[in-house]
């Protein structure tokens, strides 16, 4: 009997290692949840659409088939949902429910390298449901899509998905029960499917409050999305503005990590 | 010899308690060192300090000549450490569990595949490997967390009442394990078992209250007691407080102290023990026993309040 291997983190041993081997690790839980996954994929996208769509296209009129307008509210809250649940729960659950924090901080693993590896697994399986998604309304609703446009929905709906990956990561460090877990991902689901244009076109809300809304990138993203399915004039200034909140929260989540995380 | 831990006036408070106060140690490359202390004397914040599991407030800690606080990644990929809580992963099996914490101390895959099922070989899991940790027993939980601890084999190993929850098989075996080792690693282990303390420490330090109170071999710390010998007279009926009143008045008696029937007292004079025999001849006295001082009275009179 022998012990093989090297003895300390070698030189060139890097961050991109380390997170490898977390994506791994969380690879192997998905593997094991294969066939939730599976269903949470399917069944968000259509529960969306026969509870919120159907309903609404018969009391909201547009210039356009309404669900064919809704389809990008379908994408974006279905995958951004995902991301900011996976996030919060796998953040919550490393953080509060087990000593998996403990397990990991003992190894040469760097408060980032944890964060990254949560940020990434958590977009990767929002940017799924969003391809999943995407092929569901397309079935749905008689839709055609040619590459380009599905192309430069991916290019809009990403930077929102990572968007809630991390915010999800960063709120997974502070939420301890389950009644608050509950009540945040309700909040998100409200602000996602009816705050911000996903299923109720602005021009139905006050004024004022669309002036502010307007503003905020994710509206700018779910608009562009909604101008991408009708060959309208789409805008990038909502994936720039995002990507910048992005790099800020992620710094924000790291700082925080060194508060929190080694007592 | 050359030092691979060392401690120099570590301090910690948390939510204004003392946990560490001006702590100093050493333990030297290739030797077994135990710190025995109560319960909330501060053993396991001294061992997550080292694993940086928690950040010291004041003082400086090296480990193999690097400071933890600057260098701290370096030092836990030497490092293996397993506490006294239940950590392990429990959405994956035992043998992930073991292969993902080697390659997270930098194994290659095969490396970490293989180094498992070593583990799980020596100390008889391998029927466990593809099973659950939340399945298992306590027992065998802890011996997976041993495993874990030792599956990167690092040059440091820091374990936190690494006996405590295992069955007497079990227990020889982790220390069969840690015994082989020990030649050519450095072992840091916190403890309540003064039996083990007394069998595997090359040195002993006594902790209490976030500070040590004494160090040194086993040889040393008992010498510094210079020649205490414990005596326990039983009787048929408790002493009556005439008999103590009249056992205190002895000069050199120390701790005299009744449990239920029995009298135990410490003392260096043969002479004061004879008094205090001829005395309890008076009171139906039934047995004697004397036993040299050990580790664990030195341990009781250290810390409460003395012997003296």
């Amino acid at each position: 009997m022998s012990i093989t291997g090297s003895l300390c983190r070698p030189n060139g041993w890097g961050s991109r290692v380390v997170v490898k081997v977390l994506l791994y690790r969380d690879w192997l839980n998905i593997k094991k949840h294969g066939m939730s996954l599976l269903l949470i994929f399917t069944m968000l996208p259509m529960l969306l659409h026969l509870f919120l769509s159907i309903p609404l296209s018969n009391i909201i009129s547009l210039d356009i088939r309404y669900l064919n307008w809704a389809a990008p509210g379908i994408w974006v809250t279905a995958s951004g949902l995902l991301a900011f649940c996976v996030a919060i729960l796998r953040m919550k659950k490393i953080k509060h429910d087990t000593g998996q924090l403990d397990a990991l901080l003992k190894t040469p693993l760097r408060n980032g390298e944890i964060i990254f590896s949560v940020i990434i697994i958590a977009t990767l399986l929002g940017f799924i449901q969003a391809l999943v998604a995407i092929a569901l309304t397309v079935l749905l609703n008689n839709e055609y899509l040619g590459m380009g446009q599905i192309l430069l929905i991916i290019l809009q709906v990403l930077p929102l998905i990572n968007f809630y990956a991390i915010l999800g990561t960063l709120l997974g460090i502070f939420i301890k029960d389950g009644i608050t877990l509950v009540s945040v991902i309700l909040l998100m689901f409200l602000v996602l499917a009816l705050s911000i244009g996903s299923f109720l076109p602005l021009a139905n809300f006050p004024t004022n409050y669309v002036d502010v809304v307007s503003m905020f990138p994710l509206t700018t993203i779910i608009n562009s999305c909604q101008m991408i399915i009708q060959n309208g004039a789409i805008t990038y200034i909502g994936i720039f503005l995002t990507f910048l909140i992005n790099i800020f929260l992620v710094l924000l989540t790291i700082a925080v990590t060194y508060k929190t995380f080694r007592k | 010899m050359e030092a691979s831990i060392t401690l120099k006036a570590i301090g910690k408070t948390f939510r204004n308690n003392t946990l560490l106060a001006d702590l100093s140690f050493g333990v030297e490359k290739g030797s077994t060192f135990v710190i025995l202390g109560e319960n909330g004397s501060g053993k396991s914040v001294v061992l997550k300090l080292l694993v940086g599991l928690i950040e010291k407030d004041v003082g400086m800690a090296y480990i193999h000549g690097k400071d933890i606080s600057t260098r701290g990644d370096k030092i836990r990929s030497i490092t293996g450490y397993m506490p006294q809580t239940i950590d392990l992963d429990d959405e994956l099996t035992v043998l992930e569990n073991l292969e993902i914490f080697g390659q997270l101390h930098g194994l290659s895959a095969r490396d970490a595949h293989t180094n498992a099922l070593d583990w799980a070989e020596r100390l008889n899991f391998g029927n466990n490997l593809q099973r659950m940790p939340q399945d298992l027993s306590h027992g065998n939980k802890r011996l997976v967390q041993f495993a874990r601890a030792l599956v990167h084999d690092p040059q440091v190993i820091i374990l936190d009442e690494p006996t405590k929850g295992l069955d007497p098989h079990s227990r020889t075996k982790v220390w069969d394990i840690l015994d082989k080792l020990h030649q050519h690693k450095t072992i840091l282990f916190a403890s309540q078992n003064f039996a083990e303390a007394e069998r595997y420490a090359d040195r002993i330090a006594i902790l209490h209250h976030g500070n040590i109170k004494m160090d040194g071999t086993l040889e040393r710390l008992i010498e510094t007691t210079h020649g205490l010998t414990r005596y326990r007279l039983s009787f048929s009926q408790p002493p009556t407080d005439e008999f103590m009143e009249k056992l205190k008045a002895f000069p050199r008696i120390l701790r005299p102290q009744v449990k239920g029937t029995e009298l135990e007292f410490y003392s260096r004079e043969r002479k004061q023990f004879f008094n205090a025999l001829e005395l309890a001849l008076k009171y139906e006295l039934v047995d004697i026993d004397t036993s040299i001082c050990r580790l664990q009275d030195l341990f009781v009179g250290l810390t409460d309040g003395g012997l003296e």
